[in-house]
Protein backbone atom coordinates (compact mmCIF):
# COMPACT_ATOMS: atom_id res chain seq x y z
CA UNK A 1 0.00 0.00 0.00
CA UNK A 2 1.61 3.31 -1.05
CA UNK A 3 1.88 6.49 1.01
CA UNK A 4 -0.93 8.23 -0.80
CA UNK A 5 -3.33 5.38 -0.18
CA UNK A 6 -2.41 5.21 3.51
CA UNK A 7 -2.63 8.96 4.06
CA UNK A 8 -5.89 9.42 2.15
CA UNK A 9 -7.48 6.46 3.90
CA UNK A 10 -6.53 7.85 7.29
CA UNK A 11 -7.79 11.34 6.41
CA UNK A 12 -11.02 10.05 4.84
CA UNK A 13 -11.84 7.91 7.87
CA UNK A 14 -11.00 10.79 10.22
CA UNK A 15 -13.19 13.17 8.24
CA UNK A 16 -16.12 10.81 8.68
CA UNK A 17 -15.56 11.29 12.38
CA UNK A 18 -15.76 15.06 11.92
CA UNK A 19 -12.01 15.85 11.73
CA UNK A 20 -11.91 19.12 9.74
CA UNK A 21 -8.12 19.27 9.47
CA UNK A 22 -7.96 15.75 8.01
CA UNK A 23 -10.71 16.53 5.54
CA UNK A 24 -8.94 19.73 4.47
CA UNK A 25 -5.75 17.75 3.81
CA UNK A 26 -7.65 15.13 1.86
CA UNK A 27 -9.38 17.72 -0.34
CA UNK A 28 -6.15 19.63 -0.98
CA UNK A 29 -4.44 16.36 -1.98
CA UNK A 30 -7.32 15.36 -4.25
CA UNK A 31 -7.42 18.86 -5.80
CA UNK A 32 -3.73 18.67 -6.59
CA UNK A 33 -4.07 15.27 -8.27
CA UNK A 34 -7.22 16.32 -10.14
CA UNK A 35 -5.53 19.51 -11.36
CA UNK A 36 -2.57 17.62 -12.79
CA UNK A 37 -4.80 15.03 -14.49
CA UNK A 38 -7.20 17.63 -15.87
CA UNK A 39 -4.37 19.78 -17.26
CA UNK A 40 -2.75 16.79 -18.90
CA UNK A 41 -6.03 15.66 -20.51
CA UNK A 42 -6.99 19.18 -21.57
CA UNK A 43 -3.55 19.71 -23.08
CA UNK A 44 -3.57 16.36 -24.87
CA UNK A 45 -7.00 17.01 -26.37
CA UNK A 46 -5.88 20.42 -27.66
CA UNK A 47 -8.05 22.51 -25.31
CA UNK A 48 -6.86 25.44 -23.26
CA UNK A 49 -6.07 24.94 -19.59
CA UNK A 50 -8.62 27.55 -18.44
CA UNK A 51 -11.18 24.86 -17.62
CA UNK A 52 -8.83 22.84 -15.36
CA UNK A 53 -9.91 24.66 -12.21
CA UNK A 54 -13.60 24.11 -13.02
CA UNK A 55 -12.90 20.37 -13.31
CA UNK A 56 -11.01 20.39 -10.00
CA UNK A 57 -13.98 22.03 -8.29
CA UNK A 58 -16.42 19.53 -9.78
CA UNK A 59 -14.22 16.69 -8.54
CA UNK A 60 -14.15 18.18 -5.03
CA UNK A 61 -17.93 18.58 -4.94
CA UNK A 62 -18.34 14.98 -6.15
CA UNK A 63 -15.88 13.71 -3.51
CA UNK A 64 -18.03 15.49 -0.91
CA UNK A 65 -21.51 14.58 -2.13
CA UNK A 66 -20.61 11.01 -3.14
CA UNK A 67 -18.47 10.30 -0.09
CA UNK A 68 -20.91 7.58 0.89
CA UNK A 69 -20.06 5.53 -2.20
CA UNK A 70 -16.56 4.84 -0.87
CA UNK A 71 -16.50 1.57 1.02
CA UNK A 72 -13.80 1.73 3.77
CA UNK A 73 -13.15 -1.97 3.17
CA UNK A 74 -11.76 -1.05 -0.26
CA UNK A 75 -8.80 1.16 -1.25
CA UNK A 76 -9.59 4.87 -1.53
CA UNK A 77 -7.08 5.91 -4.22
CA UNK A 78 -8.77 4.01 -7.09
CA UNK A 79 -12.13 5.46 -5.94
CA UNK A 80 -10.75 9.01 -6.05
CA UNK A 81 -9.04 8.36 -9.39
CA UNK A 82 -12.30 7.00 -10.83
CA UNK A 83 -14.13 10.19 -9.79
CA UNK A 84 -11.36 12.37 -11.25
CA UNK A 85 -11.49 10.39 -14.51
CA UNK A 86 -15.31 10.54 -14.71
CA UNK A 87 -15.49 14.28 -14.04
CA UNK A 88 -12.61 15.09 -16.40
CA UNK A 89 -14.06 13.06 -19.28
CA UNK A 90 -17.50 14.54 -18.60
CA UNK A 91 -16.00 18.05 -18.76
CA UNK A 92 -14.06 17.22 -21.93
CA UNK A 93 -17.29 16.10 -23.59
CA UNK A 94 -18.95 19.34 -22.51
CA UNK A 95 -16.03 21.47 -23.67
CA UNK A 96 -16.09 19.58 -26.96
CA UNK A 97 -19.75 20.47 -27.39
CA UNK A 98 -18.98 24.06 -26.47
CA UNK A 99 -16.18 24.10 -29.05
CA UNK A 100 -18.70 22.92 -31.62
CA UNK A 101 -21.05 25.69 -30.49
CA UNK A 102 -18.22 28.20 -30.85
CA UNK A 103 -17.57 26.87 -34.37
CA UNK A 104 -21.10 28.07 -35.11
CA UNK A 105 -19.61 31.54 -35.39
CA UNK A 106 -17.71 30.35 -38.48
CA UNK A 107 -20.85 28.80 -39.82
CA UNK A 108 -22.73 32.02 -39.10
CA UNK A 109 -20.10 33.97 -41.01
CA UNK A 110 -20.41 31.55 -43.93
CA UNK A 111 -24.18 31.73 -43.98
CA UNK A 112 -24.35 35.45 -43.57
CA UNK A 113 -21.67 36.04 -46.23
CA UNK A 114 -23.74 37.85 -48.84
CA UNK A 115 -23.99 36.59 -52.38
CA UNK A 116 -23.19 39.93 -53.99
CA UNK A 117 -20.00 41.93 -53.65
CA UNK A 118 -22.02 44.94 -52.59
CA UNK A 119 -23.54 42.90 -49.78
CA UNK A 120 -20.16 41.39 -48.84
CA UNK A 121 -19.10 44.60 -47.13
CA UNK A 122 -22.26 44.42 -45.10
CA UNK A 123 -21.17 41.26 -43.27
CA UNK A 124 -20.05 43.12 -40.17
CA UNK A 125 -23.28 45.06 -40.38
CA UNK A 126 -25.22 41.76 -40.39
CA UNK A 127 -23.39 40.58 -37.31
CA UNK A 128 -24.06 43.89 -35.59
CA UNK A 129 -27.71 43.65 -36.57
CA UNK A 130 -27.93 40.10 -35.20
CA UNK A 131 -26.12 41.13 -32.03
CA UNK A 132 -28.60 43.97 -31.56
CA UNK A 133 -31.41 41.43 -31.77
CA UNK A 134 -30.04 39.52 -28.75
CA UNK A 135 -31.34 40.17 -25.24
CA UNK A 136 -29.16 42.49 -23.13
CA UNK A 137 -26.99 40.03 -21.17
CA UNK A 138 -26.49 37.68 -24.13
CA UNK A 139 -25.49 40.61 -26.35
CA UNK A 140 -22.98 41.91 -23.80
CA UNK A 141 -21.47 38.48 -23.18
CA UNK A 142 -21.14 37.50 -26.86
CA UNK A 143 -19.59 40.86 -27.69
CA UNK A 144 -17.17 40.66 -24.74
CA UNK A 145 -16.11 37.03 -25.23
CA UNK A 146 -16.50 36.63 -28.96
CA UNK A 147 -15.42 40.02 -30.27
CA UNK A 148 -13.26 41.59 -27.56
CA UNK A 149 -11.70 38.28 -26.52
CA UNK A 150 -12.22 38.76 -22.77
CA UNK A 151 -12.08 35.76 -20.44
CA UNK A 152 -15.30 34.54 -18.81
CA UNK A 153 -14.02 35.77 -15.46
CA UNK A 154 -13.28 39.30 -16.66
CA UNK A 155 -16.56 39.41 -18.53
CA UNK A 156 -18.41 38.34 -15.35
CA UNK A 157 -16.68 41.07 -13.36
CA UNK A 158 -17.48 43.69 -15.95
CA UNK A 159 -21.15 42.74 -16.23
CA UNK A 160 -21.58 42.09 -12.52
CA UNK A 161 -22.85 38.51 -12.94
CA UNK A 162 -21.44 35.08 -12.08
CA UNK A 163 -19.17 33.11 -14.41
CA UNK A 164 -21.86 30.46 -14.74
CA UNK A 165 -24.32 33.12 -15.94
CA UNK A 166 -21.72 34.29 -18.46
CA UNK A 167 -21.23 30.77 -19.85
CA UNK A 168 -24.96 30.13 -20.07
CA UNK A 169 -25.61 33.50 -21.72
CA UNK A 170 -22.76 32.91 -24.18
CA UNK A 171 -24.14 29.54 -25.32
CA UNK A 172 -27.67 30.89 -25.57
CA UNK A 173 -26.45 33.95 -27.47
CA UNK A 174 -24.52 31.81 -29.94
CA UNK A 175 -27.50 29.53 -30.46
CA UNK A 176 -29.72 32.56 -31.11
CA UNK A 177 -27.16 34.03 -33.52
CA UNK A 178 -27.03 30.70 -35.37
CA UNK A 179 -30.81 30.71 -35.74
CA UNK A 180 -30.80 34.30 -37.03
CA UNK A 181 -28.03 33.44 -39.45
CA UNK A 182 -29.98 30.45 -40.73
CA UNK A 183 -32.94 32.70 -41.49
CA UNK A 184 -30.66 35.13 -43.34
CA UNK A 185 -28.99 32.33 -45.25
CA UNK A 186 -32.41 31.03 -46.33
CA UNK A 187 -33.39 34.48 -47.57
CA UNK A 188 -30.07 34.86 -49.41
CA UNK A 189 -30.53 31.49 -51.13
CA UNK A 190 -34.07 32.45 -52.08
CA UNK A 191 -32.83 35.73 -53.59
CA UNK A 192 -30.04 33.98 -55.47
CA UNK A 193 -32.56 31.45 -56.84
CA UNK A 194 -34.87 34.22 -58.04
CA UNK A 195 -32.01 36.07 -59.77
CA UNK A 196 -30.92 32.92 -61.60
CA UNK B 1 -15.45 30.92 -6.52
CA UNK B 2 -11.83 29.97 -5.97
CA UNK B 3 -10.88 26.37 -5.21
CA UNK B 4 -9.51 27.31 -1.78
CA UNK B 5 -12.84 28.91 -0.87
CA UNK B 6 -14.70 25.82 -2.07
CA UNK B 7 -12.47 23.58 0.04
CA UNK B 8 -13.12 25.79 3.08
CA UNK B 9 -16.88 25.52 2.53
CA UNK B 10 -16.74 21.75 2.09
CA UNK B 11 -14.64 21.42 5.23
CA UNK B 12 -17.28 23.42 7.11
CA UNK B 13 -19.79 20.81 6.00
CA UNK B 14 -17.73 17.89 7.34
CA UNK B 15 -20.46 16.79 9.84
CA UNK B 16 -22.60 15.68 6.87
CA UNK B 17 -20.05 12.91 6.17
CA UNK B 18 -20.74 11.17 9.46
CA UNK B 19 -22.01 7.64 8.88
CA UNK B 20 -21.59 7.86 5.11
CA UNK B 21 -21.31 4.31 3.77
CA UNK B 22 -22.53 2.44 0.70
CA UNK B 23 -25.77 0.50 1.12
CA UNK B 24 -24.73 -2.98 2.30
CA UNK B 25 -25.40 -5.96 0.00
CA UNK B 26 -27.74 -7.48 2.61
CA UNK B 27 -29.94 -4.37 2.56
CA UNK B 28 -30.03 -4.45 -1.23
CA UNK B 29 -31.14 -8.10 -1.23
CA UNK B 30 -33.82 -7.33 1.36
CA UNK B 31 -35.13 -4.42 -0.73
CA UNK B 32 -35.09 -6.64 -3.84
CA UNK B 33 -37.06 -9.41 -2.11
CA UNK B 34 -39.59 -6.89 -0.83
CA UNK B 35 -39.90 -5.35 -4.28
CA UNK B 36 -40.47 -8.77 -5.85
CA UNK B 37 -43.15 -9.51 -3.26
CA UNK B 38 -44.92 -6.22 -3.87
CA UNK B 39 -44.72 -6.67 -7.66
CA UNK B 40 -46.10 -10.22 -7.53
CA UNK B 41 -48.95 -9.01 -5.31
CA UNK B 42 -49.63 -6.14 -7.73
CA UNK B 43 -49.71 -8.58 -10.66
CA UNK B 44 -52.21 -10.81 -8.84
CA UNK B 45 -54.39 -7.84 -7.94
CA UNK B 46 -54.26 -6.20 -11.36
CA UNK B 47 -54.31 -9.23 -13.66
CA UNK B 48 -55.55 -12.09 -11.49
CA UNK B 49 -54.01 -15.54 -11.11
CA UNK B 50 -53.90 -17.88 -14.07
CA UNK B 51 -55.96 -20.97 -13.16
CA UNK B 52 -54.00 -23.38 -15.36
CA UNK B 53 -50.67 -22.48 -13.76
CA UNK B 54 -47.89 -20.36 -15.19
CA UNK B 55 -48.06 -19.88 -18.96
CA UNK B 56 -44.32 -20.17 -19.39
CA UNK B 57 -44.06 -23.17 -17.05
CA UNK B 58 -41.99 -23.37 -13.90
CA UNK B 59 -38.92 -22.64 -16.05
CA UNK B 60 -40.40 -19.21 -16.66
CA UNK B 61 -40.15 -18.35 -12.98
CA UNK B 62 -36.62 -19.69 -12.73
CA UNK B 63 -35.38 -17.88 -15.84
CA UNK B 64 -36.63 -14.48 -14.66
CA UNK B 65 -35.62 -14.99 -11.05
CA UNK B 66 -32.11 -15.94 -12.19
CA UNK B 67 -31.88 -12.99 -14.60
CA UNK B 68 -33.14 -10.55 -11.96
CA UNK B 69 -30.62 -11.90 -9.44
CA UNK B 70 -27.68 -11.78 -11.86
CA UNK B 71 -28.57 -8.29 -13.09
CA UNK B 72 -29.03 -7.09 -9.50
CA UNK B 73 -25.54 -8.32 -8.62
CA UNK B 74 -24.26 -6.36 -11.61
CA UNK B 75 -26.21 -3.27 -10.53
CA UNK B 76 -24.54 -3.51 -7.11
CA UNK B 77 -21.14 -3.38 -8.82
CA UNK B 78 -22.11 -0.74 -11.43
CA UNK B 79 -23.28 1.79 -8.82
CA UNK B 80 -19.73 2.52 -7.68
CA UNK B 81 -17.71 5.09 -9.64
CA UNK B 82 -15.16 2.44 -10.67
CA UNK B 83 -14.88 1.55 -14.38
CA UNK B 84 -17.42 -1.11 -15.37
CA UNK B 85 -15.64 -4.44 -15.73
CA UNK B 86 -16.55 -7.09 -18.29
CA UNK B 87 -17.40 -9.38 -15.39
CA UNK B 88 -20.13 -6.97 -14.34
CA UNK B 89 -21.89 -7.44 -17.63
CA UNK B 90 -21.00 -11.07 -18.30
CA UNK B 91 -23.74 -12.76 -16.30
CA UNK B 92 -26.80 -10.83 -17.53
CA UNK B 93 -25.55 -10.74 -21.11
CA UNK B 94 -24.93 -14.52 -21.07
CA UNK B 95 -28.40 -15.13 -19.63
CA UNK B 96 -29.98 -13.04 -22.37
CA UNK B 97 -27.88 -14.68 -25.08
CA UNK B 98 -28.90 -18.13 -23.82
CA UNK B 99 -32.52 -17.06 -24.06
CA UNK B 100 -32.08 -15.73 -27.57
CA UNK B 101 -30.14 -18.91 -28.45
CA UNK B 102 -33.14 -21.05 -27.50
CA UNK B 103 -35.35 -18.99 -29.77
CA UNK B 104 -32.79 -18.97 -32.59
CA UNK B 105 -32.63 -22.77 -32.37
CA UNK B 106 -36.27 -23.05 -33.41
CA UNK B 107 -37.26 -23.59 -37.03
CA UNK B 108 -38.46 -20.52 -38.94
CA UNK B 109 -42.08 -21.71 -38.82
CA UNK B 110 -41.87 -22.22 -35.07
CA UNK B 111 -40.23 -18.84 -34.63
CA UNK B 112 -43.12 -17.21 -36.49
CA UNK B 113 -45.63 -18.93 -34.25
CA UNK B 114 -43.90 -18.09 -30.96
CA UNK B 115 -42.59 -14.56 -31.68
CA UNK B 116 -45.76 -12.53 -32.06
CA UNK B 117 -46.08 -8.77 -32.07
CA UNK B 118 -49.48 -8.80 -30.31
CA UNK B 119 -47.95 -10.79 -27.45
CA UNK B 120 -45.09 -8.32 -27.14
CA UNK B 121 -47.48 -5.34 -27.12
CA UNK B 122 -49.62 -7.04 -24.45
CA UNK B 123 -46.55 -7.84 -22.35
CA UNK B 124 -45.16 -4.34 -22.75
CA UNK B 125 -48.36 -2.96 -21.27
CA UNK B 126 -48.51 -5.39 -18.37
CA UNK B 127 -44.87 -6.13 -17.55
CA UNK B 128 -43.98 -2.52 -18.30
CA UNK B 129 -46.47 -1.34 -15.69
CA UNK B 130 -45.22 -3.89 -13.14
CA UNK B 131 -41.60 -2.88 -13.79
CA UNK B 132 -42.21 0.75 -12.84
CA UNK B 133 -41.97 0.24 -9.07
CA UNK B 134 -38.74 -1.84 -9.13
CA UNK B 135 -37.20 0.61 -11.59
CA UNK B 136 -38.17 3.56 -9.41
CA UNK B 137 -36.62 1.86 -6.36
CA UNK B 138 -33.41 1.17 -8.27
CA UNK B 139 -33.38 4.72 -9.61
CA UNK B 140 -33.50 6.12 -6.08
CA UNK B 141 -30.53 3.90 -5.23
CA UNK B 142 -28.65 4.93 -8.37
CA UNK B 143 -29.25 8.62 -7.79
CA UNK B 144 -27.56 8.22 -4.42
CA UNK B 145 -24.70 6.31 -6.05
CA UNK B 146 -22.04 7.34 -8.56
CA UNK B 147 -22.08 4.95 -11.51
CA UNK B 148 -19.06 5.28 -13.80
CA UNK B 149 -21.35 4.59 -16.73
CA UNK B 150 -24.90 5.91 -16.20
CA UNK B 151 -26.02 4.26 -19.46
CA UNK B 152 -24.88 0.77 -18.44
CA UNK B 153 -26.23 1.28 -14.92
CA UNK B 154 -29.59 2.32 -16.42
CA UNK B 155 -29.67 -0.68 -18.75
CA UNK B 156 -28.91 -3.02 -15.86
CA UNK B 157 -31.57 -1.37 -13.69
CA UNK B 158 -34.01 -1.81 -16.57
CA UNK B 159 -32.99 -5.44 -16.88
CA UNK B 160 -33.61 -6.07 -13.17
CA UNK B 161 -36.93 -4.21 -13.24
CA UNK B 162 -38.04 -5.98 -16.42
CA UNK B 163 -37.03 -9.39 -15.08
CA UNK B 164 -38.92 -8.74 -11.82
CA UNK B 165 -41.93 -7.61 -13.85
CA UNK B 166 -41.74 -10.74 -16.02
CA UNK B 167 -41.34 -12.95 -12.96
CA UNK B 168 -44.39 -11.38 -11.33
CA UNK B 169 -46.47 -11.49 -14.50
CA UNK B 170 -45.71 -15.20 -15.03
CA UNK B 171 -48.34 -15.77 -12.32
CA UNK B 172 -51.00 -14.13 -14.47
CA UNK B 173 -49.77 -14.48 -18.07
CA UNK B 174 -52.54 -15.84 -20.33
CA UNK B 175 -50.16 -17.05 -23.09
CA UNK B 176 -50.40 -20.85 -23.18
CA UNK B 177 -47.31 -21.78 -25.17
CA UNK B 178 -44.28 -21.65 -22.84
CA UNK B 179 -41.91 -20.68 -25.67
CA UNK B 180 -44.26 -17.95 -26.90
CA UNK B 181 -44.52 -16.56 -23.36
CA UNK B 182 -40.76 -16.75 -22.93
CA UNK B 183 -40.05 -14.94 -26.21
CA UNK B 184 -42.66 -12.22 -25.56
CA UNK B 185 -41.35 -11.66 -22.04
CA UNK B 186 -37.71 -11.66 -23.19
CA UNK B 187 -38.44 -9.08 -25.89
CA UNK B 188 -40.28 -6.93 -23.36
CA UNK B 189 -37.44 -7.17 -20.85
CA UNK B 190 -34.95 -6.15 -23.56
CA UNK B 191 -37.08 -3.14 -24.48
CA UNK B 192 -37.33 -2.12 -20.81
CA UNK B 193 -33.54 -2.46 -20.51
CA UNK B 194 -33.20 -0.16 -23.52
CA UNK B 195 -35.53 2.38 -21.96
CA UNK B 196 -33.53 2.01 -18.74
CA UNK B 197 -30.33 2.87 -20.63
CA UNK B 198 -31.88 6.09 -21.94
CA UNK B 199 -33.30 7.01 -18.52
CA UNK B 200 -29.96 6.19 -16.88
CA UNK B 201 -28.11 8.40 -19.32
CA UNK B 202 -30.29 11.37 -18.33
CA UNK B 203 -31.05 10.57 -14.69
CA UNK B 204 -28.02 8.81 -13.22
CA UNK B 205 -25.35 11.26 -14.36
CA UNK B 206 -23.73 12.92 -11.36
Amino acid sequence: MDDREQLWRRWALASRDGDREAYNRLLVGVADRARRFAKSRLGRSGHGLDDAEDIVQEVLVAIHTKHGTWDPDRPIAPWVDAIIRYKTLDALRRIGRRAVATDDIDRIAEHTAPVHASERSGYIGDLDRHLDALPGLERGVVAALGLEGLTAKKCAERLGVSEVDVRVAFHRGLARLARLAKVDAGLARQRAGQEQ
Amino acid sequence: MKTDELIARLVDDVPSLAGARPLPARAMILIAVLTVGVTVAASMLLYGVRAAGPGSGIMGYLVWAALAGLALASVARARAPMPVSKRTLLAPVCALLALLGILAGLSLADQKSVVRVDHVIHCLQTIGLLAIAPFAALSVLMRRSAPASPVIAGALAGLVAGAIGALAYSVSCPINDPLAALSAHATTVLIIAGIGAVVGWRLYAW
